[in-house]
């Protein structure tokens, strides 16, 4: 297990007159549940790519604890990769595919040793009765689990990097996986860096996450704090469903607007669907009237709606216990607000 | 539904035409031969029936059983070489870019030249008279003469086969590993596995269609083996190159013997039958196991 350190790593593919990463720093602890959430064509998989040593950082180092691994091949770095398919040596068994890792150059293990090893992981993934089945004759879950398996068997693994590995499990699945992974995570405490698309999967199995959007990182952080106070407007419209409200500062009220001068003085507001209530219009309060209404269920007893409303030119989306028709003029009282300027944030009434 | 379909027997004649193509170019000619090889025809009018005679003179002919054996040395020696080297030149083949595909048309060239041109190509090539192998062989030493040695004679005839057919099971293994994904070899790497590792168990498992098709292809067009050793040496010296189809065709279109060439041609085709179908049960039968 290993710290992961990136130092001003860039990357340009030869040729491309654009890079398609920017210089990333970036420090993961030794045990941690790390997560890169982007959409496609973020650069994630090239960042990956250059973690795994398929690509050389066009600049920049890479460190896995203190030794500098950038000139080293993948196979040196002592990491472990499960991909979006699972890839298992289809020929050999479960448990020849869970110990293959121990077999290789520079493995020591006795054969006890590696039954051994084999078994723990086995037992940790709740596989153990699989064990002596072909990799073909399984299903598509147990594949997973068993590549997962062989990116963990190995005790000196510096880290284990997950490429959108949840990508090929069916939906009514996903959620045992992603509940295994964490759960290994936990228990065997291996630095895991985990790719994805897919915000839930970042948010709920990551320690900290990294938001990137065209080859820079726009924020690191806490999930809370990456969802709570988004660093960069793009991070708040991108998580969440639906993402984050935003409108310029000077469609408030003017008591509003006065108050915001104290934080930064953004020109635009940020506030998710959850951290605004609907009540009677008033002169201090944004107002707006309602468009859609669509009932997401009930909580505590009381019913629930998502509320499209129209702000002058916008529309902006409130999660809300109260009750209003469509044509409503409504006020819209924030409880927690994000302010922007440029995109990047430059002030909050919440706590960070 | 089910009970009311109308029995109909004039839907047989649907499918009489692709009958009647059938019997005309497979099963009459077949049952042709099975009809000669259990009698002896001594002329138009003149035959008997002879019952399994032919069968049982052809399994105790010496000469049969000489060719025989040559016949299966012969394709155990070319699978055993073109197979691996096949694989070998596939994995060593640029993937995509002008070179590769430079690449696949050299290769497919020898597949496309006729058998008696490769076998005549050979014959001159390997003369140690005027052939340029020949000679240069002969200048360096080697006394190389394939019209006299046994020995240089079949080495000429693997030569051309291996010429000649290798590019078959390049091309196929090359098909075979373009199927392999890119995260398999990535996971390998990673894995640590050796070279010899990732060709194991990577790329093998994900190789054995493919090369059940050449080695099943490769074994049915060695084991009926017959222009090039005419063409080079008429199935000499002696009869060391003479192989089975050469002395089948000695046998009914030299000879006229037709009964005994009946008889050697159904066992001839039983044999085929036989070794394709222990190979591909024996890879189906591992393939249940893993």
């Amino acid at each position: 297990m290993a710290r992961i350190r990136l130092q001003e790593i860039a990357f340009t593919y030869p040729g491309a007159s654009e890079p398609t990463l920017q210089p990333i720093s970036l420090d993961i602890q030794d045990g941690e549940a790390f997560s890169l959430l982007g959409a496609s064509g973020a650069g994630k998989t090239t960042l990956l790519n250059l973690l795994s040593g398929i690509l050389p950082p066009t600049q920049g180092r890479i460190f896995f604890d203190d030794v500098d691994v950038t000139e080293l091949p993948g196979r040196d770095r002592h990491l472990a990769q499960v991909f979006q398919f699972p890839v298992l040596y289809q020929s050999m068994s479960v448990a020849q595919n869970l110990a293959f890792p121990l077999t290789t150059r520079g493995s020591t293990l006795n054969r006890e040793a590696i039954d051994k090893r084999v078994s723990a992981i086995a037992k940790e993934l709740n596989i153990e009765s699989i064990l002596k089945r072909s990799a073909n004759a399984i299903s598509l879950f147990e594949k997973q689990l068993v590549a997962i398996g062989r990116a963990l068997v190995r005790p000196d693994v510096s880290v284990v990097l997950l490429d959108e590995p949840l990508t090929a499990v069916e939906p009514s699945i996903k959620w045992r996986l992603r509940r295994t992974l964490k759960h290994v995570q936990d228990e065997l405490g291996v630095t895991m860096i985990y790719v994805t698309h897919d915000q839930t999967e970042a948010l709920t199995f990551a320690e900290r996450v990294s938001v990137l959007a065209d080859g820079q990182i726009l924020q690191t952080g806490t999930p809370e704090a990456v969802y709570q106070n988004p660093a960069h407007q793009f991070v708040g419209h991108f998580l969440g469903s639906p993402g984050m409200n935003f409108l310029p500062s000077n469609a408030f009220p003017q008591p509003l607007q006065r108050s915001f001068v104290g934080d930064g003085d953004p020109e635009t507001i940020g506030f998710r669907p959850e951290s605004a209530g609907l009540t009677a219009p008033s002169e201090v309060l944004l107002s707006g009237i309602v468009e859609t209404q669509r009932v997401l269920g009930t909580a505590q007893g009381r019913v629930v709606s998502m509320y499209g409303l129209r702000c002058g030119a916008a529309q902006v989306f409130v999660r809300s216990p109260a009750s209003f028709a469509c044509g409503d003029e409504v006020g819209i009282a924030l409880q927690r607000w994000v302010g922007f300027r440029e995109f990047l944030r430059v002030g909050s009434n919440g706590a960070e | 539904m089910a009970q009311n379909k109308t029995q109909d027997n004039r839907a047989w004649l649907g499918v009489l035409p692709v009958m009647l193509i059938v019997a005309f170019s497979g099963v009459i000619p077949l049952m042709t031969v099975v009809n000669y090889s259990v009698q002896d025809i001594l002329d138009f009018n003149t035959r008997f029936f002879v019952g399994f005679e032919w069968y049982r003179e052809t399994l105790t002919d010496p000469r049969f059983i000489d060719a025989f054996l040559r016949q299966l040395g012969f394709s155990a020696a070319v699978l055993a070489i073109e197979i691996p080297l096949g694989i070998v030149i596939a994995r060593g083949m640029p993937t995509q870019g002008l070179r590769a595909s430079l690449l696949l048309v050299l290769l497919a060239t020898p597949l496309l030249i006729p058998w008696n041109v490769v076998g005549t190509i050979w014959q001159i090539y390997a003369r140690s008279d005027i052939g340029l192998l020949g000679v240069t062989l002969n200048e360096m030493g080697f006394a190389f003469n394939y019209t006299a040695e046994p020995l240089h004679a079949w080495l000429t005839l693997l030569a051309m086969d291996i010429w000649h057919w290798t590019s078959l099971v390049a091309l196929l293994a090359f098909a075979g590993l373009t199927s392999v994904p890119a995260a398999c070899y990535q996971a390998a790497e990673l894995d640590g596995a050796s070279k010899w590792q990732v060709f194991r168990h990577v790329e093998l498992p994900r190789l054995k269609g493919v090369l059940v098709i050449a080695v099943l292809l490769r074994l049915m067009d060695s084991f009926m083996i017959y222009t090039e050793p005419f063409v080079l040496t008429g199935g000499g010296p002696g009869n060391t190159t003479t192989f089975l189809s050469q002395y089948l065709a000695t046998m009914a279109v030299g000879q006229f013997d037709l009964g005994p060439a009946a008889a050697f041609s159904v066992i001839y085709f039983l044999f085929i039958l036989l070794f394709s179908w222990l190979f591909y049960a024996s890879v189906m039968r591992s393939e249940e196991g893993s």
